[in-house]
């Protein structure tokens, strides 16, 4: 498609746009938000125009068109809703549905899906259909992630050419035309690709779920945050679903400069310890659970004594260990606390792993440039030194530090119970507070809160800055992770004029040099 | 495995008939199913879709759709007898009945010794000498039990 800069002027049911030529009419209709009703193309996929639930009609055109199979052209006029269009709109659903199964009810894909969506806006609610329906297989395993119903799908072959097209597996194909038509997947039936899963949300009925969320909650009943998968570096944009305070999934968010439409499987079922029964959900001191007053006492007490030992100086030796998992919010709060502690030890650790040409990326943590940015080094702790105090970020993994660390008191903060804490804090996930972080790219991006923690819970930002209240006079915290972007906004060049609002849900380029967050 | 040299000349001359490689796929595959047995198995399906540069399961699609390609192993012959109503109105269903206990085969089957598979057809384009069946590619018209048999005992 080759467009030339080129524009044209169309009218699509009365409203005037100006598109670039070359535009289909699904498009041309979103400029003027009008929805054309669509169940096999999408954007990033090559264009089959076999659903027919498109159609359009074109004034001067005998017939109705597809409007995902015709461009626009100057002065063309559409109308998306005339009765004509009402009428081959109605007759599609009826056909789509002769054979599929109406099991609503016990299917998974209810409450967003298209053909629901579709025969309620477009359909008649009635079949003149007489004759028994067509049987065929039902719950398939294609594996360990997806399972396939035949006697739902409508052969949109979004699956088929998402994986043909974009993965290059093309492992899903169509055998038995004819009346008894249904996918294949090659050989053993089991699908190898690791983007596999977003043929799930591609699916736009029933046929294709998750084996991971599946009849764990009707969508309706859930609760939705636009954040980010924290897996990798990428930053893929998320919806995250959670309900009772459980997180239940994760699905791609379309995002242009990050991750398109898409996500990889190992980032979207990277979420279960969120809901680890486990978790360290109250502070501890010596192994017993405290209130946070009394916590953020003894912490202090250990803090100030550092303090007045000078701190980083070679007499008393402390280590501020932060983790690649902190926002930007946290690591600048805990930067803020090794300041007035004149701390110079400063270290976190990149978990790394496996990276591709796609989407993932080899640092299996959301923020390294971040931590990098508020003067973290990703550099080895010195093991053979014996330490006096540690203020430690465990890392998801709990990893970050050597094991056989020498450290006279530690105050950490962790996911599960820290054994060797002196005083144990509990650590949020990225998906139970608001912040941001430094993507691939460096790309600031916002993590949100899709569920709640304990309930009586501070998130470790607060726990810092009262940290830092109590061994600096007059010091005063922020209220949310937006004011404590605004206050890192006045202090770092790189996030000058940034807002809360401003980063929004795509996130802003920054403008890093290399040497503030490394290669 | 590869195709034949000879095979693979016919598919190259199919392609300066078309825009795009693909486009030639049903008609080469029709040469590559003669090549191999008269059916597509596995490793033919692969070795197609190599040829052409697609996804094999492209391939298998096709062979899934058209009624003229196989996926299982086929007899000797391949006998498609008609079935669609011209044809039925002419007897078809007593050709039928006939082949199923004289022969032992029903609609998909191949005969014990090997000889032929037995298909049913929908219609196969000659309604004006119904009832008919093609024997692999040759027509056999007006036929009755006696004509039939004359057929199908002819083939080797
Ligand atoms: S399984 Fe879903 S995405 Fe695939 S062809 Fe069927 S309806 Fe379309
Ligand atoms: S969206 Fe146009 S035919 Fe399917
Ligand atoms: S119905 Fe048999 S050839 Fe047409």
């Amino acid at each position: 498609m080759s467009t030339n800069g080129k524009t044209v002027n169309v009218t699509i049911d009365g409203k005037q746009v100006t598109v670039p030529a070359g535009t289909n009419i699904i498009e041309a209709a979103r400029h003027v938000n009008t929805e054309v009703p669509h169940y096999c193309y999408h954007p990033r996929l090559s264009v089959v125009g076999n659903c027919r639930i498109c159609l359009v009609e074109i004034e001067g055109w005998p017939k109705l068109q597809i409007g995902c199979n015709t461009n626009v052209s100057d002065g063309m006029t559409v109308f998306t809703a005339s009765d004509k269009v009402r009428e081959a709109r109605e007759g599609v659903m009826e056909l789509l549905l002769i054979n599929h199964p109406l099991d609503c009810t016990i299917c998974d894909q209810a409450g967003e899906c298209k053909l629901q969506d579709y025969a309620v806006d477009h359909g008649t609610g009635l079949t003149r259909f007489a004759f028994d329906k067509q049987k065929k297989p039902k719950n398939v395993s294609w594996g360990d992630k997806v399972v396939f119903d035949a006697e739902r799908c409508i052969l949109c072959t979004r699956c088929v050419r998402f994986l043909d097209e974009l993965c290059g597996t093309d492992e899903i194909g169509i055998d038995f035309r004819g009346e008894k038509v249904s996918l294949i997947v090659r050989d053993d039936g089991q699908l190898t690709s690791p983007y596999q899963m977003n043929i799930i949300d591609l699916c736009p009925v029933g046929a294709l779920t998750s084996r991971d969320f599946r009849f764990k909650s009707r969508v309706w009943f859930m609760q939705f945050a636009n954040t980010l998968c924290t897996g990798c570096a990428r930053g893929c944009n998320v919806v995250a679903g959670a309900r009772e305070e459980r997180l239940l999934r994760m699905v791609p968010r379309f995002n242009a400069q990050v991750n398109d439409h898409w996500m990889c499987d190992e980032g979207r079922l990277n979420y279960t310890f969120v809901n680890d029964e486990d978790r360290l959900v109250a502070p501890r001191v010596n192994g017993k659970d405290v209130p946070y007053d009394d916590a953020l006492a003894r912490a202090a007490a250990i803090l100030q004594k550092a303090k007045e030992g000078g701190g980083g100086a070679a007499d008393i030796a402390v280590l501020g260990c932060a983790s690649p998992f902190m926002t930007n919010e946290e690591l600048f709060s805990f930067a803020g606390l090794l300041d007035a502690l004149g701390v110079t030890e400063r270290r976190f650790a990149i978990p790394m792993g496996e990276g591709d040409d796609m989407l993932l990326h080899p640092e299996k943590a959301p923020n390294a440039r971040g931590a990098r940015l508020f003067g973290f080094q990703d550099a080895p702790v010195d093991a053979e030194r014996d330490w006096d105090v540690v203020v430690h970020f465990a890392a998801r993994d709990g990893g970050g530090l050597p094991d056989d660390l020498n450290a006279k008191s530690r105050i950490v903060f962790s996911l599960q119970v820290d054994k060797n804490a002196d005083v144990n804090f509990p650590l949020t996930t990225s998906f139970e507070k608001d912040g941001t972080v430094i993507s691939a790219g460096d790309r600031l991006q916002r993590v949100s809160k899709a569920l709640t923690f304990a309930p009586s819970h501070l998130t470790e930002r607060v726990v810092l800055d009262r940290l830092r209240g109590l061994i600096e006079d007059g010091y005063q915290g922020t209220d949310t992770a937006a004011l404590a972007l605004a206050r890192i906004a006045q202090e770092h060049a790189a996030f000058e004029g940034l807002t809360w609002t401003g980063i929004g849900l795509q996130g802003v380029s920054l403008q890093l040099a290399e040497a503030e967050v490394g290669a | 495995m590869s195709f034949s040299p000879e095979l693979v000349g016919q598919v190259e001359n199919l392609w300066t008939r078309y825009p795009e490689k693909k486009a030639a796929l049903i008609p080469a595959m029709h040469l590559i199913q003669k090549e191999r047995d008269g059916w597509f198995s596995n490793e033919t399906i692969v070795d197609t879709a190599e040829l052409f540069g697609v996804p094999d399961m492209h391939v298998r699609g096709i062979v899934g759709f058209y009624d003229m390609f196989h996926a299982t192993p086929v007899g000797r012959h391949v006998v498609r007898l008609c079935k669609t109503l011209t044809c039925k109105l002419c007897g078809a269903g007593e050709l039928i009945k006939h082949v199923s206990t004289k022969y032992g085969v029903k609609n998909g089957e191949t005969t014990a010794d090997g000889r032929f598979t037995f298909k049913l057809f929908e219609c196969l384009g000659h309604c004006t000498t119904a009832p008919m069946m093609l024997v692999d590619e040759e027509k056999h018209e007006s036929l009755d039990i006696e004509a039939l048999d004359g057929v199908l005992e002819g083939l080797k």
